[in-house]
């Protein structure tokens, strides 16, 4: 019984760099994306957003193999309600006028569009936003028929 | 006894006992099996639960059997 603590740090920077880099570089270069081809925008933001998105995933790997199991379980509390109630608090803001009025002001300023139609960008919103609850939902779904597969599945050796 | 009955069973364990005789910490314990100071914490004051390896693995430390360390407290049912 060992937590393992080998010197990964290097890679671990590197995830991390490349889990915050593009966030931080897209909103950054904001100002220059307006005068992009959509096209170009929405290839740029979606090799950030994969980058965030796997780099995340291997920082979760490194992390998961040199925590134990006490650790492990907080964290799994943690995730798991913390997902919930992200979700819900997203879900119960939208049905805040300042609120929606914020992302309309904000998706409006950095697509440079003088007036947005409100209803349009809140559905898109809210549509993104059930999007990825539903694909969290579907993925968490078959996640635990494979685990439960897996677990079931033969002795190695006879016993 | 069905699954959610068994899991509600309390464990109860003599860690505090054991490192007292040996004068150790908890984080001298965590050190010597290889875990958080947060779980050997958790686990002596009944909170958490450990699992099979780390049972043997605190039992390996203390040089005891793990039925020495950990018994079980009957399970609590629903009244």
């Amino acid at each position: 019984m060992s937590t393992r603590r080998q010197s990964r740090f290097p890679l671990r920077t590197l995830l991390l760099v490349l889990m915050v880099l593009p966030p931080i570089a897209i909103f950054a270069g904001i100002p220059w994306l307006k005068q992009q081809p959509d096209s170009l925008v929405f290839l740029l933001s979606g090799i950030a957003a994969i980058l965030t998105v796997v780099a995340s995933f291997g920082v979760a790997i490194l992390t998961d193999r040199q925590i134990d199991e006490w650790q492990r379980s907080a964290a799994r509390f943690s995730g798991q309600w913390g997902w919930t109630i992200g979700a819900g608090l997203v879900a119960l803001l939208l049905s805040f006028p300042p609120f929606r009025d914020l992302i309309v002001a904000t998706v409006a300023d950095w697509a440079d569009v003088a007036n947005p139609d409100q209803k349009l960008v809140v559905l898109a919103f809210a549509f993104g936003f059930g999007g990825v609850v539903i694909a969290q939902g579907l993925s968490t779904m078959l996640l635990s028929i494979g685990w439960a597969l897996w677990m079931s599945r033969s002795p190695r050796e006879p016993s | 006894m069905d699954v959610a009955v068994a899991t509600r069973t309390v464990m109860k364990n003599k860690i505090r006992v054991l490192r007292a005789e040996r004068q150790w910490s908890q984080a001298e314990l965590a050190t010597r099996v290889g875990v958080s100071r947060n779980s050997i914490n958790s686990i002596e004051n009944g909170h958490f639960d450990p699992s099979l390896s780390l049972a043997f693995a605190i039992a390996d430390a203390f040089e005891s059997k793990i039925e020495d360390i950990f018994q079980r407290d009957p399970p609590k049912r629903d009244s």
